[in-house]
């Protein structure tokens, strides 16, 4: 892997890192916690049980992105990698129609057109779509945001397939997560990534990898890291979500996003409406 | 996907799946975040070889990229909403079951699982004069009610034939029986041409807990990874043949809090698109759908199931 930083770039691979990727600094500020990080580069995850709004704030970021300067999008390119079947087209579409001052097929469509979605059924195909992305990074300097939803599909069928050694259960995550944070870094994207909380808060230590709880705060956010260690270095932010039981406002969500290097902790409070995500 | 062999791929002979193998480059993997250069050099192997197998490699194994928008033409055209023939049902799915989903009806003992799945047979069979497949993994069809369902919507005894000739049963009794018939329906949907008697269009799994939750427990991973197979396969049915999957799923007491909740823990949570709740104590169905506002609740009448006239006493009430 290192030995790709020292191979010669072709003239199309520099001026594509070089021309700069559009700034998507002003994409969603509430979900950054430290101001000053870099936005470019930046790998940030999301995390929370079902039902509290992840995907939702992906269809958001897709539709700041994808919508045309003129109506208060950011006009770039989005690449959505889907792992489990969970992108609702239709569901986007509502979104966009929502934002679109004028909505018809002829903008909608052309908002859809910067849009470009992978679907993959396992965790080796996930491994070699990212190496045959590569190609589309260099070559097409618009695309700026890569989404991968999610990165815990294939959890319980990669352990199984690992056979006893838990390296081995790990070891395509891994590699994912090491490429991930290269093509990162040599294309400044930006990505966001869903992990599922899928292990039970009371559960066996034997049954997930062993949590060392060096971060008692993060017991109240019944945060169990349960993916490879390649992937907790990788990520730079990490944003729970949580759902708000309550009867009268059932629709009530919020997120917290902790800089994991400054360690600094924002909550913020959020609703979803027809036209997406809507901060409060 | 996985192992190099001679003819895996056009440019890959015997040799040189041989020369790669004695260092160390068994897999596709292997090759493809190999250092291509160091590869060549140590295999004696030419690079310009290697970077185009890398390539054609490369291009058969990972998956392609679709554009939004062309996604979005094709979704609108094979996209269809199936009305379930229950009115209030219908409103708390937003009009209907989205073919390429999966959704999922949780409930007690009890509670109209079941009649549900039945009712929704009978109007897809009749009433839109569609295919039904309905996997049984408990028992819980029976051909005799699904007559009187049809009987209560059409007195013509020749319509009830046709109607019953759509709805296909097939009995499952564990998981592995399951993903065998989930293949064996791909094989016949692809060689079939679409016949005279209308296409499949809706796929019943009543019920998906009987087959995965003895494999659930203990400090078996073996369970897991299966039971998040068959919600794979169920996924890219739906996706793939276009039919809407009905799956239903029971309840059961959470660890901690004693309260009730749907089965099959945490990671099944995120499978469906759309599941909704019937509770028997209050008759009312609550919807959790990632297309609606989660939380709306209808009332539905038992009596009047499968009835094509709108009753009276339904009620409805919104959250």
């Amino acid at each position: 892997m290192c030995s790709d930083f020292q191979r010669a770039e072709s003239g199309t691979e520099l001026l594509a890192r070089l021309e700069g990727r559009s700034s998507l600094k002003d994409i969603e500020p509430y979900l950054f916690a430290d101001e000053d990080s870099p936005v470019h580069g930046a790998i940030l995850e999301f995390h929370g049980p079902e039902g509290t709004g992840k995907t939702e704030m992906l269809y958001h970021l897709t539709a700041r992105c994808i919508l045309p300067k003129s109506e208060g999008g950011l006009e770039v390119e989005v690449l959505f990698i889907d792992t489990d079947y969970h992108f609702d087209m239709l569901r986007l579409v509502t979104v966009l129609e929502h934002r679109l001052s004028q909505s018809s097929e002829e903008v909608i469509k052309h908002c859809l057109g910067r849009l470009s979605l992978v679907y993959c059924s396992s965790s080796t195909q996930l491994l070699l779509t990212l190496y045959s992305l590569e190609t589309m990074f260099c070559s097409r300097p618009s695309l700026c945001l890569l989404i991968l939803d999610s990165l815990s599909a294939f959890y319980w069928i990669d352990r199984v397939n690992g056979g006893e050694s838990v390296n081995l259960q790990e070891s395509v995550l891994k590699k994912c997560s090491q490429l991930l944070e290269k093509l990162v870094n040599e294309y400044r994207l930006v990505l966001f990534a869903t992990t599922q909380s899928i292990m039970q808060r009371t559960a066996n230590s034997a049954e997930g990898p062993s949590c060392a709880s060096n971060r008692p705060s993060d017991a109240e956010l019944d945060y169990r890291p349960y993916l490879c260690k390649a992937w907790q270095q990788a990520v730079k932010h990490r944003i729970f979500f949580f759902k708000h039981d309550d009867s009268n406002t059932s629709n009530q969500f919020s997120l917290v996003s902790r800089h994991l290097k400054s360690n600094n902790l924002r909550k913020h409070f959020f609703i979803i409406r027809e036209s997406g995500v809507e901060f409060c | 996907m996985g192992v190099l062999r001679a003819g895996l791929c056009p440019g890959l002979t015997q040799d040189m799946v041989q020369l790669l193998r004695s260092r160390g480059i068994k897999t596709v993997v292997d090759l493809v975040s190999a250092d291509l250069e160091e590869v060549a050099q140590k295999c004696g192997l030419s690079y310009k070889a290697l970077v185009a197998l890398r390539r054609v490699l490369l291009a058969q194994f990972s998956a392609f990229p679709f554009n939004g928008a062309d996604l979005y033409e094709e979704l609108k055209t094979s996209t269809a909403i199936l009305s379930t023939g229950i009115g209030s049902l219908d409103k708390l799915l937003d009009a209907g079951l989205y073919t390429g989903e999966v959704t999922e009806i949780v409930g007690g003992p009890g509670s109209g699982k079941t009649q549900v799945c039945l009712c929704v047979s009978a109007h897809v069979a009749h009433g839109l004069q569609q295919n039904v497949l309905y996997i049984d993994s408990n028992g819980g069809f029976t051909a005799s009610r699904i007559l009187q369902l049809l009987q209560a919507r059409t007195p013509d005894e020749e319509e009830q034939a046709g109607a019953l000739q759509r709805i296909q049963v097939v009995r499952a009794f564990d998981i592995f029986q399951m993903l065998d018939m989930i293949q064996d329906l791909r094989g016949t949907v692809a060689q079939q041409v679409s016949s005279s008697s209308g296409t499949l269009k809706v796929v019943i799994v009543d019920s998906v807990t009987a087959v995965v939750s003895p494999l659930l427990g203990g400090q078996q991973r073996e369970g897991l990874a299966l039971m998040m197979q068959l919600a794979r396969e169920l996924k890219t049915l739906a996706r793939d043949l276009g039919v809407a999957v009905v799956v239903t799923n029971h309840m059961t007491r959470d660890r901690d809090t004693g309260k009730l909740k749907p089965a099959l823990g945490r990671s099944w949570s995120f499978v469906p698109s759309t599941r909704f709740l019937l509770d028997v104590t209050k008759g009312t169905g609550a919807s959790d759908s990632q297309r609606m506002p989660t939380g709306f609740q209808e009332m539905v009448d038992l009596g009047t199931w499968g009835t094509s006239e709108q009753s009276p006493q339904l009620q409805g009430d919104h959250t």
